[in-house]
């Protein structure tokens, strides 16, 4: 047990907290002010902000508005809604930019594309699930009878907005937070769509110059902006509770048939828009067969890789956590949850230059292998399997576990036959989610992969700048397919091993 | 009639279970109307079909002379009822403080102040629910649920929670209430001596129907129903 616990601290120590620390010790002690005051720098910062806020505006209210529609009105086939409102979020966001400037006319539509306000479009379709999943989890834990109470002296609509809406508040800001700092940090799409932000500027110094002292500089406000976003989303998931159910009581609109027909007309669009329309123009330009055989001749050993990686940071991601919880003080646990989420918070570039900054001087010889980008990994979505697991411990009757210590279990045993058993389904979620999302993370992968071993995200970036189209599209298809089948096959034995 | 809760032939199901069947039952106004049954057997419905909260699948409720729900179809909104319903964990609203309950109920400055009075609530004011003790927000609650000067209360168990003393205080605020607003109530409760202090009639449900509905005396000196005996502990 000693020497589990020892692995596990030694995991967190170099893992997620020493190079945190050298990122900001990095940031620090290599600021140069005249950078921060460099015009093209400014500007690139102004941009960045621009469209992040936007983007936080238009996929806050439009993920809301979504959740408000299936949660609050009793529509058929609901679940189908919930699976369409999500699956834009496990996409990678620039072949959703890939597909748009497939489908849209030379001229000013194009225009429009490659520009900010195509940037604010494309991540709007990406992460408005975020605000969906935080709406819905919202207005599903406001407590039925609150609703009630209220609807005996007040109507439906005046019972939302005082009630309903007032104690979703603090889900709604966390999702638009969150929103506001992967939109900051997202390098993919505004780099394909010709716009220049902060996260860009990071990655050419870095990467392009070798100018690693500028590079941290630049990344010097966003590390700031990130930190301030961090504390205030901590504060807020502090309060927050995530039930795992959807209401049939309390608060429902009854929808006249004109009414009804509006807001399914409204639900329809916003897949067709940002997932239906994009993933059929992606087809319709692959689905040739030089194009199909060229993509698969470039990508199959691309895709080998990204499952590898995903793989692989997605065990230990899911096994780390579930170990840490189950094994592992309160004090700890407490500094652990700071800790996950704080790496999730740096930007992937900036977390990679700290990467390959901390790796490079500690241990040379595992710069330049597979270990670095699967560190990466494992720093930026530990977080996941270890909210969703700690969330699942603190909701498991802790008198199932007394029983097994009075009759003399040993803690190994505990955790092996009765915390693992109740925990399975949580554990299966979260290792899905960074699977998922590793196979999709460009920022970390792009500086950090083994030279000849790249994965298919990074595969599909760099082909697109400089391929035939339909090569492309074949490519973002097959990474998608990848990404769906994981997803598919993850939930389903995550229902099986839940029952 | 005037204010008084009529339901004729009521039934409602969930799915294959039938919770209530052929439910007829009256209240007048200024009466208190128990309603006890075992765990599950529809009390809790009974209630949130009279307040609008359900849908019946059969029968008609009417509030005074207003039919307000019959089959299928709820005619009348709950928040045009004049209800007051003291739900079982209160339903109190933890973003607002004890002010902001009343007054978003009650638009009227002076009968917000009586009701801070009356309940002994005008020092925790400001206060929000979980800052308030377990009698304070059972006060809360039923202020709230009488600001709006409701012509029917339903009670769902509001006791449950509270200490012997507590209950006591508040068993004699509910006879203050009956005789000076007169509202007609229907409290669900699971204590025998709820039943006797409190309730001028008693209805016992079981399995969905209503086997008994007579005063607190008859139902002891002649019980209908084996479970009668048992819920009333004779």
């Amino acid at each position: 047990m000693k020497f589990l616990r020892g692995l596990i601290r030694i995991y967190y120590f170099l893992i997620l907290f020493l190079p945190g620390l050298v990122v900001v010790w990095a940031t620090l002690s290599h600021l140069s002010p005249k950078i921060l005051f460099d015009k093209l720098y400014l500007s690139a910062f102004k941009q960045s902000l621009l469209i992040a806020s936007s983007t936080m505006v238009t996929a806050t209210s439009l993920g809301t508005l979504c959740a408000i529609l299936i949660a609050r009105f009793r529509f058929p086939a609901r679940r189908l809604w919930i699976v369409l409102h999500t699956l834009p979020l496990f996409f990678v966001p620039y072949q959703f930019a890939l597909a748009w400037s497939l489908l849209l006319p030379s001229g000013w539509p194009s225009h429009l594309l490659f520009s900010p306000a195509g940037v604010i479009f494309v991540l709007t379709g990406n992460l408005y699930p975020l605000a969906f999943w935080f709406s819905l989890v919202a207005f599903v834990s406001v407590p039925p009878e609150e609703e009630e109470s209220a609807l005996l002296v007040r109507p439906p609509r005046k019972v939302f907005w005082h009630i309903t809406f007032r104690r979703s508040l603090p889900y709604l800001t966390g999702a638009a937070l969150l929103i506001f700092l992967l939109a900051f940090s997202e390098i993919g799409v505004p780099t394909y769509l010709g716009v220049n932000v902060l996260p860009g500027e990071v990655l050419t110094r870095f990467a392009a110059f070798y100018d690693f002292h500028g590079a941290m500089t630049t990344a010097f406000p966003l590390a700031i902006l990130s930190l301030g976003l961090f504390f205030l989303e901590k504060h807020l998931f502090e309060r927050l509770s995530f039930p795992g159910r959807i209401v049939e009581r309390g608060l429902v609109f009854r929808a006249g048939p004109w009414q009804a027909a509006a807001a399914l007309f409204f639900l329809i669009s916003v897949a067709m828009v940002f997932l239906l329309i994009p993933f059929g123009a992606l087809g319709h330009k692959a689905f040739n067969l030089e194009s199909l055989s060229l993509a698969l001749s470039q990508g199959w050993r691309s895709l080998g890789w990204s499952l590898f990686y995903g793989f692989l940071a997605a065990s230990l991601a899911a096994v780390w956590s579930f170990l840490s919880r189950c094994l592992i003080g309160s004090r700890e646990q407490y500094l652990l949850s700071w800790l996950t989420l704080l790496n999730f918070f740096l930007p992937p570039v900036i977390l990679a230059v700290g990467l390959i900054y901390f790796w490079g001087k500690l241990s040379p010889w595992l710069y330049g292998t597979s270990f670095l980008l699967v560190a990466g990994l494992l720093a930026r979505f530990s977080f996941l399997p270890y909210q969703i697991l700690s969330a699942a411990h603190q909701n498991l009757d802790p008198s199932a576990e007394e029983a097994a210590i009075l009759g003399g279990a040993s803690r190994l045993r505990i955790v092996q036959k009765i915390l693992f058993p109740q925990m399975r389904k949580w554990f299966y979620l979260g290792l899905m989610l960074v699977f998922v999302f590793s196979l999709n993370e460009l920022g970390l992968s792009t500086l950090l992969y083994p030279p000849g071993a790249e994965p298919l995200v990074v595969r599909l970036y760099t082909l697109s700048v400089n391929n035939p189209l339909g090569v492309s599209a074949a490519l973002a298809l097959m990474n998608s397919l990848t990404t769906l089948g994981v997803v598919i096959i993850l939930w389903r034995k995550s229902l099986d091993w839940s029952r | 009639m005037k204010d008084s809760i009529r339901i004729c032939n009521l039934s409602k199901g969930f799915g294959e279970e039938n919770v209530l069947r052929r439910i007829n039952l009256e209240v007048q106004a200024g009466e208190i109307v128990a309603i006890i049954g075992v765990s599950g057997s529809g009390k809790t419905t009974l209630l949130r079909l009279v307040a609008g909260l359900e849908t019946p699948d059969q029968g008609e409720i009417y509030l005074g002379e207003r039919l307000v729900s019959k089959a299928g179809e709820v005619l009348v909104p709950p928040y045009q009822r004049r209800i007051g319903f003291i739900f079982q964990n209160l339903g109190l609203w933890e973003h607002m403080n004890v002010e902001e309950h009343l007054r978003f109920v009650t638009k009227d400055p002076e009968r917000l102040e009586e009701l801070l009075a009356f309940f002994g609530l005008q020092a925790h004011r400001n206060k929000r629910p979980h800052q308030l003790s377990g009698g304070q927000k059972q006060r809360l609650a039923i202020a709230r649920a009488l600001a709006q000067d409701p012509a029917y209360l339903l009670l769902d168990e509001p006791f449950s929670n509270l200490d012997v003393p507590r209950k006591k205080e508040l068993r004699q605020e509910f006879l203050r209430i009956k005789q000076e607003k007169k509202p007609a109530m229907l409290y669900v409760t699971h204590d025998p001596l709820d039943v006797r202090l409190l309730s001028d009639r008693t209805a016992v449900l079981h399995e969905g129907y209503i086997v008994q509905f007579g005063p607190y005396e008859e139902l002891l000196q002649r019980p209908s129903h084996p479970i009668v005996r048992e819920l009333l502990e004779i």
